[in-house]
């Protein structure tokens, strides 16, 4: 297993950090995943690999995940804790949209449940999640919950083992209240640097945009120097 | 068809033949017997009021609460017997409090009402208990700030939430009342009255004109009135001395500031003396308010 | 065998919406010795008459400490009683261990009172069949709460339950409005006096067949401090009654008046 994990935890010593938390075999999203705000709601992206130690066991991963409408997750850390946390999460929010009437979950209850699951369990679990959506009483929210459960709202979040990569570049080029080309032009720059360095990211660059309009998927593949094939599936409510 | 001596009213969830569930409707007797409770939703708040008969000269005046917070922002009053009613505002606090490790955040009033409504109805399926004696009235104001998940660090871009719309039919906290039945029934309304005194109360709400958009009625003139209808639907119980229980939750904005509270001593005092002169007043004039002091 | 259709168990409603197992179990109170709780701004008395069983038995308990700052009289089912009394120790204890500091009367008082409701709604259990006064003091000062077996509990200013308390109870609506401003003295004169209203007219009040019990708040140097719970139980009662009552005049209040009570 390589030096790849933004998923990494600090071992007994609380010094060194324990690269091999990950049981033998288990597959792991090396990750470069982020979301971000912007004028009209929320951009998540991810790269798109997926390792076994050093074995890419996929190279078109979708990382990002829909839990409700509106309301998606970006995952790292162990591929199968982060698909179970998203399975349960989504069915909470499911069964939110049904029971309490017309007005549905929002983020912050999505960001709560992904929360709380991530906390009591965090002996168990290996995931660091961004919570993104968008609803009509608070508009677009982004959430990060790193290693520990705990809860960050944040105007943008970067995670896996990617993002170390791309401080400088997110920091440098972060502006608030982008319109939604800035957006994705500015989610695209930084996670192509994050492919570029980190070893353990890699594929193509996914997004999903929130709006009002409901969601819209964008792909960017590495053939063209990820500037197609763009927007992938008309939006829908 | 009449209950008694058939057999079909000595269980709970047992049918008669034509469908009723007996030991259900015994239940709601033991409310119609109880002291008057209303709730008033007006636009800028909720009023709770209560009529508690004084059984004895004994008992500490100004305690035995009979309206309880279970939320910060919601309350609860019941008619019927005092202890069921105890046992539901308890199940209601802890509804609440679950909401709150689950979600992070204050219960919205109506999924308080249908939580509480369950747990009622519950207690009508099985022959192992028996119905609740109580009807309650939940009055509460759904918050309409901006608040993070509870526990949450930071707060998001310093511009705000992208794409926020400005769309009227988006709820964004409001007022609420509800009141449940010992069936677990429970209906939203404008005006809420239950116990001995109801029909009055409700001739009395009725003429509110509580459910009409211009329905000019502040809150305070809502804690007046109150206090008046409590007092009217005591008049045909004029025998028997009683105190009376005022709560109100209004917007942030608002006296309350979106909490669930007893009336200031002032106000109470005022809405006593407003409700006993309208009564006089009664007698010869309709004219309520524009007497002396 | 039963009075009718709906009194077989406490999970039933009668068509008027009562339920007689409660209705019951409120009677054996009535059927427990007079008890008498009373308050001022400062303390809290509670007195008993004791029974014994026959001449050569010992009484019955009916005042039972709970705390430091709390204790309950008691009128009906002793073990019923016992279970409760047993429940708040726990919980007062329990507060102390969580919060540092002694339970609040209302809270314990309010915790017995779930308790005996939920034994009015389930099949299978039976309401309690006693009715207690809880007298005790906090941070609010002193309290007195009837609890009784429907699981109602009320702050009073003063009560009496049991047998024949009517009687009691008259005189201490008689004298209300005395009780708040009452020395520690001249509560337990009138707790005493109350008592003896509900006594049957053979009956006296005696060293044998006498509880009493304070709780108070006073100041000492300017800082709260609570007396706490004390019993007079046995010839430290006799005092109390040469002070307060009259008697019969045994004088050193020994056992000659006593009778059995069955």
């Amino acid at each position: 297993m390589g030096p790849d994990m933004a998923t990494a935890m600090l071992g007994e010593d609380g010094i060194h950090i324990d690269m091999n938390h990950l049981k033998k075999g288990e597959v792991n999203l090396g990750t470069s995943i982020m979301a971000i705000n912007f004028k009209d709601g929320v951009i998540l992206g991810a790269d798109s690999r997926t390792t076994t130690g050093a074995y890419i066991a996929n190279r078109v991963t979708d990382k990002l995940t829909q839990v409700h409408d509106t309301i998606w997750c970006c995952r790292s850390g162990s591929a199968a804790d982060t698909q179970a946390v998203a399975d349960i999460v989504s069915y909470h929010l499911g069964l939110y949209g049904v029971m309490n009437g017309q007005d549905g979950p929002t983020t912050q209850t999505a960001a709560a449940l992904f929360q709380e699951l991530c906390y009591e369990n965090k002996d168990q679990l290996s995931a660091g999640m961004i919570i993104a959506g968008y609803d009509k009483r608070h508009g677009g929210s982004v959430y990060s919950i790193p290693l520990g459960g705990s809860l960050h709202k944040q105007s943008y979040a970067i995670g896996g083992s990617g993002s170390t990569y791309i401080y400088g570049y997110c920091d440098a080029n972060w502006k608030e209240h982008m319109t939604e080309e800035e957006g994705i032009k500015f989610v695209k720059g930084a996670l192509g640097e994050a492919i570029k360095w980190d070893g353990s990211s890699g594929g193509v660059i996914r997004m999903v945009v929130l709006t009002n309009r409901g969601h819209e998927r964008h792909l960017y593949l590495p053939d063209n120097g990820y500037t197609g094939p763009g927007r992938a599936r008309p939006a829908t409510t | 068809m009449t209950s008694i001596g058939t057999g079909y009213d000595l269980s709970n969830s047992v049918f008669s033949p034509d469908g009723r569930n007996f030991q259900v409707e015994y239940a709601v007797k033991a409310v119609e017997s109880g002291g008057t409770c209303i709730g008033i939703r007006t636009k800028h708040g909720v009023v709770l009021a209560c009529e508690k008969i004084i059984s004895s000269k004994l008992l500490k005046p100004g305690c035995n609460k009979r309206i309880s917070t279970v939320d910060r922002s919601a309350g609860i009053v019941t008619s019927g017997l005092l202890p069921d009613g105890r046992h539901l505002t308890s199940r209601g606090r802890d509804e609440a409090s679950s909401w709150r490790q689950t979600y992070k955040a204050p219960i919205p009033l109506s999924s308080l009402a249908s939580r509480l409504g369950g747990y009622v109805q519950a207690y009508t399926l099985y022959s192992s208990v028996r119905p609740f004696g109580v009807t309650a009235i939940l009055g509460g104001w759904d918050s309409e700030a901006e608040s993070g998940v509870d526990g949450q660090v930071g707060n998001g871009p310093a511009a705000g939430a992208g794409g926020k719309v400005d769309d009227p039919s988006v709820k964004r906290g409001g007022p609420a009342l509800y009141m449940i039945e010992p069936s677990g029934l429970y209906w939203g309304y404008y005006g809420a009255a239950t116990g001995k005194g109801r029909q009055a109360a409700k001739a009395e709400l009725e003429k509110l004109d509580l459910n009409s958009p211009d329905c000019a009625l502040s809150l305070k003139d809502a804690v007046l009135e109150a206090a008046r209808i409590i007092y009217v639907a005591h008049e045909d119980s004029k025998d028997k001395e009683f105190e009376l229980e005022l709560t109100w939750i209004s917007a942030l904005d608002g006296p309350t500031k979106g909490r669930h509270e007893h009336v200031p001593k002032e106000l109470l005092e005022e809405a006593e003396k407003h409700a006993k002169k309208s009564l006089e007043g009664d007698d010869e004039d309709e004219d309520d308010d524009e007497m002396e002091e | 065998m039963f009075r009718n259709n709906y009194d077989n168990d406490s999970v039933t409603f009668s068509p008027q919406g009562r339920i007689f197992q409660v209705e019951y179990a409120q009677e054996a109170v009535k059927q427990g010795s007079v008890v008498v709780g009373l308050v001022s701004k400062t303390h809290v008395v509670l007195t008993a008459v004791k029974r014994n069983a026959e001449e050569l038995s010992s009484y019955q308990k009916k005042i039972v400490g709970v705390d430091d700052h709390l204790g309950v009289a008691l009128a009906g089912l002793a073990s019923d009683a016992r279970v409760l009394s047993n429940f708040m120790k726990q919980q007062s204890l329990a507060s102390k261990l969580s919060y540092g500091r002694p339970i609040p009367v209302e809270r314990v008082v309010n915790m017995i009172g779930d308790r005996a409701q939920s034994s009015t709604q389930h099949y299978g259990k039976r309401p309690y069949g006693v009715g207690l006064l809880v007298g005790g003091v906090d941070d609010l000062g002193p309290h007195l709460f009837e609890f009784s077996p429907s699981g109602l509990t009320q702050e009073m200013l003063a009560c009496a339950i049991g047998a024949r308390s009517q009687m009691a109870r008259t005189y201490l609506e008689r004298h209300l409005d005395k009780f708040a401003d009452c020395s520690r003295e001249e509560l337990i004169k009138h707790g005493l006096l109350a008592l003896k209203e509900s006594l049957a007219q053979d009956k006296e009040l005696t060293v044998d067949n006498t509880s009493l019990a304070v709780i108070g708040v006073g100041s000492k140097e300017g800082k709260r401090r609570v007396e706490n719970f004390k019993m007079y139980d046995g010839q430290e009662v006799g005092p109390l009654l040469e002070a307060n009552v009259e008697t019969s005049g045994t004088g050193e209040g020994e056992g000659d008046a006593m009778e059995t009570d069955s």
